[in-house]
């Protein structure tokens, strides 16, 4: 997904009353105030989508993220994590007792 | 006996500062070999503690080896020489847990106190509590079963369980009774955070991020954290792990076997991720990654990888020609080859053509207007209206195109235009503002009102369209008491009164209104009226005249009736604020005027007054710029003239000298003598040079002007002759040829030239030196000042052609310097 669907975090398929309502409501949680850059990136990002025509020549124009992330995104992309139940617990604590974790876990007192 | 002693002491003495040598710079296996010398030669108990010390040290350091054993065995020598509390206990249980040494292990947390591990080692009690729980559970029993350890241990126990059977209530309650210091209390946060985890990750991520990156349980909280994680960025964290922690976390995401399998591939690939890489793995993986989205990525990847087109073929079919070129001219754009991205946007648009789909139309007028950016004016505007045959819906297109129709001054292309943007878009201010704008251009003022008043019925506050239909209705008022249809008059200046537009617009119908009274009413009470107005309009004198001169001239009045009844301008110096206000009027004139000779008239009123505040007032440049475009606009010679030539005197730049030789020939710079065409030549390289393009511009519009009547003038050789020392001083070549008259100048070229090709410098030398007598100075003189030699060459040439130019050879020696002789020629 191109960065200004994902910044206003919008589907490829969202239409003009989506986009507007996913772009307000980011500018409401990010005022200019608080992070100006942050703000400009959304309002840019709004202004590259916002009506079919922008959306039209944003597909022409943009360069498709050739890079082996648009593969990882797309193939490693889940619903939702497993619960983790006690026995997944445990395996996460075991997993986790390592020599590096075990060593790095005193700090020697001062001398 | 007393000698061996003192040898002894000596030799310790020197050992000890050897070992405290070697101590201080971390030399721990040295100086603990040196410090077990001497306690060897002498059981000082003083050496004992920096032995024992070394003996940690080195401890320390192999065990971060990986060498356990030994460590432990160092660990051991020290307790020889140290007392308890000993030094790095509790990293010495842990070196005994890493060596495996089952026995050893028990022996040694069966030593353990209870105060030991609730107190004096939390970190240890940490591991301890992590270890019981996963990979060694006997511990438990070695540990002192009276300690707070061993209480809370059941407690997590309990928690475990009740969070196994989805007891919440009774694991919050568990979770309760683990203090602070307890060495579970960071396993106690983990499950906090997953009672948490279903509804809220941020708020999980934030409590995980409080677990301190020394804890025993800093490892599990990343491990959870990146469960959180997606995609790439998963990715990249999970390359930091190893292949048990890595199928844990497959496992907590759900990973299908592909998913599992394609991750692993991943991983071994991922530091040679070239395109055929990339391009294989979405082939093989297209199951997994969607058939759209693999051809789609391979699709594109094809741009930079051309050798995949077969494959691409056999698995998805046949390419998309438009994606390929759109790819293509994408990357070249990138890399600022604009030559190369135009020539795949235009195979973009053939296949966009031999497309069927409803979109396309839209795509070629993009393509189109997106290559008019890199484009030369005439290109762009060529390639904009194409794309309106595409998407003739786009009124910024319109407006792009009048816009550089505007640019190119291609008046007639221009109007054409507008009428079909206003054809298109009847409604858009826009346009009719342009429309509105442009009739008062051409003094179209019906036509101006008539757009002015449909701005107003779309928007009623527009100011721009009242103020318009206020000039409007003035000048019609103007018109008709010209005309003596004083009946309407009346009409049209309660009209312009109605737009109600602010204070400036009331005195000028005050000021209307006393122009009326006294061409129709009462002549006195007219003319104490015109005198009120004026006061109120203008604080100077000039601006009064001028104006007054102005609307009596447009309305047909008797202009020295009426200047009688104002103060006289003859004397008044305009101020700079009072300047500025008369450029603004005979900016408004000059827009509006239906008439160059009624504003020559009017701007004859004051002349006199004007050009003294030129002389002593010493406007700043950007003010006499805005008086000579208006002066050149209106065609004013004489006060252009006289402005332009005090400006070049003070600045010496290319437009002035613009404005200067344009004044000087009356606008029509054909006329212009040789020395003036090449001093446009000379200020136009000047000007370019600058990057003063304006200037430039406007330079060469002359010098165009200037060869289209006369394009065999060119002076060819004596062209590089004439100095512009104008700023320097003065030009020995203007001195000696300036009287010439141009006719003769060009003959004298033409010998010039022809001497040239037949003679060479050597016998033009020695023809010279003959003359001067062998004059060395002379000689010397001419061999370094190229123009003293080419003057000799204009006497010599006047000389074969039998032309009295009544400049002699010594005239020319004098004049650059250099002889005391009287020569004459001929040579």
């Amino acid at each position: 997904m191109s960065s200004a669907y994902k910044i206003l975090d919008v589907a490829l398929t969202a239409d003009d009353a989506e986009i507007k309502q996913a772009y307000l409501r980011l500018v409401k949680d990010n005022p200019p105030d608080r992070d100006q850059q942050k703000f400009q990136a959304i309002h840019a990002a709004y202004s590259a989508i916002k009506d079919h025509k922008s959306r039209v020549a944003h597909a022409l124009f943009t360069l498709p993220d050739m890079s082996a992330d648009t593969l990882i995104n797309q193939a490693l992309a889940t619903e939702k994590n497993i619960p983790i139940n006690t026995g997944l617990l445990t395996q996460l604590l075991s997993a986790s007792v390592d020599d590096a974790t075990l060593l790095k876990a005193i700090k020697p007192a001062e001398k | 006996m007393n000698k061996k002693r003192t040898v002894t002491v000596i030799t310790s003495e020197s050992l000890e500062k050897q070992a405290q040598k070697k101590l201080n710079s971390g030399k721990y296996k040295g100086a603990s070999e040196l410090y077990k010398k001497l306690v060897q030669l002498s059981d000082n108990e003083q050496w004992h503690q920096p032995l024992a010390y070394c003996y940690v040290q080195r401890a320390r350091a192999l065990a971060a080896k990986g060498m356990f054993k030994e460590a432990v065995v160092l660990w051991d020598n020290h307790c020889q020489y140290a007392q308890t509390p000993y030094d790095a206990y509790d990293q010495y249980i842990i070196w005994l847990i890493l060596s495996e040494n089952k026995v050893a292990i028990q022996k040694k947390l069966q030593q353990l106190s209870a105060q030991q591990l609730d107190k004096d080692y939390p970190e240890l009690a940490s591991l301890l509590g992590l270890l019981t729980l996963t990979e060694s559970p006997e511990m438990i029993n070695y540990l002192p079963q009276e300690s707070a350890f061993v209480v809370h241990f059941h407690l997590m126990q309990t928690g475990l369980q009740a969070y196994e059977n989805e007891d919440e209530a009774r694991l919050t309650e568990v979770l309760k009774q683990i203090p602070y210091r307890s060495a579970f209390r960071d396993l106690r946060s983990l499950l906090q955070v997953l009672l948490v985890l279903p509804s809220s990750e941020s708020h999980a991520q934030v409590a995980l991020a409080k677990i301190s990156s020394r804890s025993a349980y800093a490892s599990v909280a990343r491990l959870l954290e990146i469960t959180f994680f997606q995609g790439a960025a998963l990715f990249d964290a999970l390359l930091g792990l190893n292949h048990r922690q890595r199928r844990i976390i497959c496992q907590l995401k759900g990973f299908n076997k592909q998913q599992s399998e394609f991750l692993e591939h991943l991983i071994r690939q991922h530091e040679h991720l070239s395109d055929k890489v990339k391009f294989n793995m979405a082939i093989q993986y297209q199951s997994l990654l969607g058939a759209d989205v693999a051809k789609n990525y391979c699709q594109q990847l094809l741009s930079v990888y051309s050798v995949g087109h077969k494959d691409f073929q056999k698995n998805f079919g046949a390419t998309d020609e438009y994606e390929e070129n759109r790819v293509s001219a994408l990357l070249h754009e990138r890399e600022d080859n604009i030559y190369d991205a135009e020539y795949h946007w235009r195979l973009c648009i053939k296949a966009l053509h031999n497309q069927d789909k409803s979109e396309n139309a839209l795509k070629i007028a993009m393509i189109l207007r997106h290559l008019s950016r890199g484009e030369e004016l005439p290109e762009k505007i060529e390639l904009l209206i194409e794309s309106l045959q595409y998407d003739a819906e786009d009124r910024d297109v319109y407006l792009q195109i009048l816009d550089f129709y505007q640019q190119s001054e291609a008046t007639k292309d221009y109007q054409q235009w507008l009428a079909k943007t206003l054809e298109k878009f009847p409604q858009d201010i826009e346009a009719l503002t342009r429309a509105v704008r442009d009739a008062i251009a051409n003094k179209s003022y019906k036509k101006a009102s008539h757009y002015a008043t449909k701005i107003l019925k779309i928007d009623s506050l527009n100011s721009f369209a009242k103020q318009t239909l206020f000039a409007s209705h003035l000048a019609y008022a103007r018109r008709l008491i010209r005309e003596k249809s004083y009946h309407l008059v009346d009409k049209e200046i309660k009209q312009a009164e109605v737009l109600n537009i602010g204070k400036a617009y009331v005195k000028q119908t005050q000021l209307m209104r006393g122009f009326f009274c006294f061409a129709h009413e009462d002549k006195e009470q007219g003319l104490q009226l015109i005198a009120d107005a004026f006061v109120q309009l203008y604080t100077d004198p000039v601006n009064r005249q001028f104006h007054a001169s102005r609307e009596a001239l447009s309305m047909g009045l008797p202009v020295a009736t009426i200047l009688r009844a104002l103060p006289t301008a003859k004397d008044h110096l305009l101020s700079a604020s009072e300047f500025a206000q008369f450029l603004q009027l005979l900016e408004k004139f000059t827009l509006a005027s239906e008439s160059e000779e009624q504003l020559h008239k009017a701007l004859e009123k004051i002349k006199a007054p004007l050009k003294k505040s030129l002389t002593e007032q010493g406007y700043d440049e950007s003010a006499l710029l805005s008086l000579c475009k208006v002066l050149e606009s209106i065609h004013h010679f004489e006060l252009l003239r006289y402005c332009s030539k005090l400006a070049f005197d003070k600045w010496k730049k290319p437009i002035w000298m613009y404005y200067r030789i344009y004044a000087n020939n009356n606008g029509k710079p054909e006329d212009c003598s040789f020395r003036e065409l090449m001093s446009l030549q000379q200020y136009h390289e000047q000007a370019m040079q600058n990057k003063d393009f304006q200037a430039g511009l406007l330079l060469e519009k002359l010098l165009d002007r200037y060869y289209q009547v006369h394009p065999q003038r060119n002076m060819g050789f004596l062209e590089s002759l004439f100095g512009m020392g104008e700023e320097e001083g003065i030009d020995p070549m203007e001195a000696l040829f300036g009287h010439i008259p141009d006719a003769v100048l060009m003959d004298l070229n033409n010998t010039i030239e022809s001497l040239a090709k037949t003679t060479s410098v050597e016998q033009v030398g020695s023809e010279l030196a003959e003359i001067v007598e062998n004059d060395h100075n002379i000689m010397i003189a001419i061999m370094r000042d190229p123009d003293l030699f080419s003057a000799l060459m204009v006497v010599k040439s006047a000389d074969q052609l039998g032309v009295d130019i009544e400049v002699s050879i010594q005239d020319v020696l004098d004049c650059f310097g250099v002889g005391k002789k009287t020569h004459s020629f001929p040579f």
